[in-house]
């Protein structure tokens, strides 16, 4: 799976948990300040997130600068990506 | 309950007599929002708690503490309140009390830098020699170690006791020991325990609600629309079990249950076990977030008569297992109009205890009122407290004989200013109206004025 395509997810997994369409989110795109991400949503998306990219995420492990980004949080999934999916 | 003339009102002289004795006692206040950070240490709940950053908007609405505070008292800030602003609660007639500016938090919660203080600690030392208390909104560890380095006497009960009755493990553990109204579910404090409850012996259909012990105000909350979701959770909550070698869980699960309106109440509870049923509001919330309040709130004799029962009894409980101080609990009325009367409680002061005194001083005997919070949209430089005032114009922001509009804190606003270009603040504005029909009025007049700071 390529750079694009990790965002792209991780911007569907946010949308979803936001309730909307979030499809002109970019790799800079602020989480909290521009999409209004709140503290209740977290475990929401590393829900999501662990589903969709099949990885397993430990949010003891996770600080607040995986989660300034939509880039920065792609930066972090990319890093647990399952070597299967690694051709994609 | 039709006015807001039934109610109540929680004077903050009544409220010193039942913590010490005295109605003319000096208080220090110290408005420790998100008191629950530190009670939830050692408390293992939902994953990925840990993921959050110092909010300095909510340390800001530490400056409530001026509305409540009475003339002769302190209050104990971070940053010290708008002078702008100040004068114009001053013009309000609210009478003030002293501030004391911690100054240079560095990041920190102000409890925190209040110890890193040498001139603070000096201040306060010198104020206990004149017999003050120390009136934390609630009782931390940080809160014992300021009185004990100062020798300012706490107001409220130790922080263990605090600890103890704040979770919504004890709130569902003592409805069910009070006989009271419950909302279906289960305390869970392993992870067999959770399972049980969402899986293997559903507390009902789905959603279902986890919340942490020590949640607020929306975090550590999450709803799960499906036994496919829980499992999902399950798996992240055993994996972290292992890894700890401990099985140990502090949380509740919930079925969701479709309701009118959100309660809030409050009752005083005396160092000697005396309790007073000191109000009951409509609180409005969005997803678990706190937005305002609703005065009166709406609700038959009846309905009140149980809420104010619970709360007696309630308060009877607490004052057993060492409490004493202000309680807070939310509540519902669900949709077929049956009273839910805990949902949690609170074991400090909370938002709407800070009313106390604005409602008493400009609340019309059969009147209305809301506290509301707006959006103010900051790009760059700090909004100056005039910009408020010119955008409401001509409605009056001093209120008179019931009617009025009242901005309660502003330090929000500006709360990001020279830390983000760009970002929403918050403004908190209580509203005043001697009819229902004329507080609708006012607040769509006061929504259309602020709709020009808003993004």
């Amino acid at each position: 799976m390529q750079r694009e395509s990790i965002v792209k997810v991780v911007g569907a997994v946010i949308g979803k948990v936001v309730s909307r369409d979030i499809g002109d989110a970019s790799e800079n795109t602020a989480l909290f300040d521009d999409i209004n991400l709140d503290s209740t949503s977290i475990l929401e998306v590393l829900l999501g997130l662990e589903d969709e990219f099949r990885i397993e995420i430990d949010p003891d492990d996770l600080d607040m600068d995986s989660f300034r980004t939509i880039g920065s949080l792609a930066d972090y999934v990319e890093a647990r990506r399952p070597l299967s999916l690694g051709g994609e | 309950m039709g006015s807001i003339s039934n109610l109540h009102l929680s004077r903050i002289g009544d409220l010193k007599e039942a913590l010490t004795g005295s109605r003319t006692a000096t208080f220090v206040w110290l408005c420790n929002f998100e008191v629950e950070d530190a009670w939830s240490k050692g408390f293992t709940g939902l994953p990925g708690g840990g993921i959050s950053e110092a909010n300095l908007l909510v340390q800001r609405m530490e400056e409530q503490g001026i509305l409540i505070a009475e003339p002769g008292d302190y209050v104990i800030t971070g940053q010290a309140i708008d002078p702008e602003f100040l004068s114009y609660l001053d013009r309000c007639g609210l009478g003030l009390a002293e501030q004391i500016v911690v100054g240079n938090t560095d990041g920190k919660p102000t409890n925190a830098a209040v110890l890193d203080s040498p001139a603070v600690l000096a201040e306060l030392r010198s104020l206990a020699k004149c017999g003050a208390y120390l009136m934390p909104m609630g009782v931390s560890g940080v809160e014992e170690t300021i009185a004990a380095a100062t020798g300012l006497r706490l107001a409220g009960p130790p922080s263990s006791v605090c600890v103890t009755v704040n979770s919504k493990i004890y709130s569902r553990r003592l409805t069910d020991r009070l006989g009271l109204r419950p909302i279906a579910g289960r305390a869970c404090e392993t992870v067999d325990a959770l399972r049980s409850a969402l899986l293997t012996d559903p507390c009902g259909p789905y959603p279902l609600i986890v919340k942490d012990a020590y949640g607020v105000s929306g975090k550590g909350l999450l709803v799960l629309r499906s036994p496919d979701a829980a499992a999902g959770l399950l798996r992240m909550v055993e994996r972290r079990a292992e890894r700890r070698g401990s099985d140990a869980l502090h949380v509740v699960v919930e079925t969701f249950l479709e309701k009118r309106f959100d309660l809030n109440y409050q009752i005083t509870v005396s160092r000697t076990g005396q309790v007073t049923f000191d109000f009951v509001k409509r609180a409005v919330t969005e997803g678990g977030v706190h937005k305002g309040h609703v005065i009166p709130a709406g609700l038959t004799a009846r309905h009140y008569d149980e809420i104010r029962d619970a709360g007696l009894r309630i308060g009877a409980a607490l004052h057993g297992d060492g409490f004493f101080g202000v309680a807070g609990v939310d509540a519902l009325l669900d949709a077929e109009d049956v009273v839910r009367p805990v949902l949690e409680i609170n074991a400090r002061l909370n938002m709407s205890t800070y009313q106390t005194r604005v409602l008493e001083r400009f609340s019309h005997s059969q009147g209305h009122a809301q506290a509301q919070q707006f959006n103010v949209h900051v790009d760059g430089a700090s909004v100056p407290f005039s910009r408020i005032l010119d955008v409401f114009g001509s409605l009056p922001t001093v209120p008179v004989d019931g009617e009025g509009v009242l901005v309660t804190c502003f330090g929000t606003v500006n709360a990001f200013a020279g830390r983000k270009e760009s970002y929403d603040g918050r403004l908190y504005v209580m509203l005043f109206g001697r009819s229902a029909e004329r507080l609708q009025s006012l607040e769509f007049k006061v929504a259309q004025s602020l709709s020009v700071l808003s993004k």
